[in-house]
């Protein structure tokens, strides 16, 4: 015991010392502050940060600047991008970041490996595989700043790359039990068959109205929307800049529906096997 | 005698890894900061995003709006630092040009005659 007895001193004197050199460094001359990172700015900043990003993606299209820039936030994957595009829509937005981010969200996912997702739009809402590919980053939330305007402009200004003009070229009831609730389902492509995101979309009905923008489903595909209706209301869906309006949709009443899923009938709102409530499906192209 | 000498010498060699681990290993970090705070890369990077922004949307206020987050008085001025060192480390022309833009039109915008008191 004696023998130790001299490196417990020394074990002691460290101990004082670290606590003081802790100190030190930490309270009294602490390193020096290089600046701030994104990731470490207040939420509010932080969200009004990020929607900057999707804002100047929609302006350039640079994706290589809009990959470096999302890199600084790990937890940004394309879900989560899409989740925000949902919320900054929700919360009435800036519109160019909301398309910014539903782009970004498709972009990421495209070229992300991730699990092939085979799904019929029909079957969007109930299909288990699809919930399974949600993973947690979706439950983000995010701040989502406003920022006062200065100016306003009274008119929204387009240029001619973003005012493309959209024609309906289908108009479908969708018998569908296994679409609960009721939907209108829009699907936004090019001439070529590619879906587009970022589109815009606006529903309107007697005593409301919402909007809604493509993109938000993409592994569904990146044109892809959808609105929850209620049945006996009379919706009016615009698209776009407004010139394309499509009126006077109403839930449908589809018959009894037949069995299927192995043989069992789905059990609808009504009850299994009676009548449902049905959906709609619209497909503009974009030219 | 030794025992003082072999605790002063482990109190300088304590101090010597606290004040090292405090620096090097787990310096001091700072949350919830503000755009005004941040890194110069970022706040150049910053800029660029809002020169972007406004190259499609043309809405000046909210170009002046977001560049007085990181708490300067002179916005033109701000934005035509950055564009001249982006110019100096070799950025792309289109990157110069819609900061240039930017600045002239922040130029312009400040010195319009003020309304009279």
């Amino acid at each position: 015991m004696k023998k130790l007895l001299p490196y417990l001193w020394t074990v002691v004197g460290l101990l004082l010392g670290f606590a003081l050199g802790l100190g030190y460094a930490w309270v009294i001359q602490p390193a020096k502050f290089r600046g701030a990172e994104p990731t470490s700015l207040q939420p509010v900043y932080r969200g009004e940060y990020i929607l900057l990003i999707a804002s100047a993606y929609q302006a350039t299209g640079n994706l290589e600047y809009a990959r470096t820039r999302l890199a600084l936030f790990p937890e940004l994957g394309p879900d989560t991008l899409s989740s925000l595009a949902q919320q900054v829509v929700a919360a009435g937005g800036p519109q160019d970041a909301a398309r910014g981010l539903a782009r970004l969200s498709v972009v990421l996912r495209e070229q992300t490996p991730s699990p092939s997702v085979e799904l019929a739009l029909a079957t969007s809402r109930t299909t288990p595989t699809i919930r399974a590919t949600i993973t947690q980053e979706s439950t983000l939330a995010l701040t989502i700043p406003f920022l006062p305007t200065a100016t306003r402009s009274p008119t929204i200004m387009f240029s001619p790359t973003t005012n493309p003009e959209f024609v309906l070229i289908s108009k479908q009831q969708v018998c569908n039990p296994l679409i609960v609730p009721p939907l209108i389902q829009v699907i936004v492509k090019t001439a070529d068959g590619r879906g587009v995101p970022g589109v815009q979309l606006r529903a309107q009905w007697e005593g409301g109205d919402g909007g809604f923008v493509t993109g938000m489903k993409p592994e569904l595909s990146p044109g892809y929307a959808d609105y929850t209706i209620e049945p006996g209301k009379v919706y009016q869906i615009t698209i776009g800049n407004g010139l394309t309006v499509v009126r006077d949709l109403t839930a449908p009443t589809c018959p009894a529906a037949t069995p299927i899923l192995g043989g069992r009938t789905p059990v609808t709102a009504t009850g299994a096997g009676g009548p449902f409530t049905g959906s709609w499906r619209l497909e503009f192209e974009m030219r | 005698m030794n025992r003082f000498l072999l605790l002063g010498l482990g109190t300088i060699a304590g101090v010597i890894l606290g004040a090292w681990y405090g620096w090097s290993v787990s310096p001091i970090t700072y949350t919830e900061t503000s755009p005004d705070e941040l890194r110069p890369e970022f706040r150049a990077d910053y800029v660029l995003m809002v020169a972007e922004t406004y190259s499609s949307d043309r809405d000046l206020g909210q170009a002046a709006v977001k560049l007085s987050r990181l708490g300067q008085d002179d916005l033109a001025g701000l934005v035509r630092q950055v564009a001249q060192a982006y110019e100096a480390a070799g950025y792309p022309q289109e990157d110069r040009d819609r900061l240039n833009a930017l600045a002239n039109d922040l130029a312009r915008y400040s010195t319009l005659p003020s309304a009279a008191p």
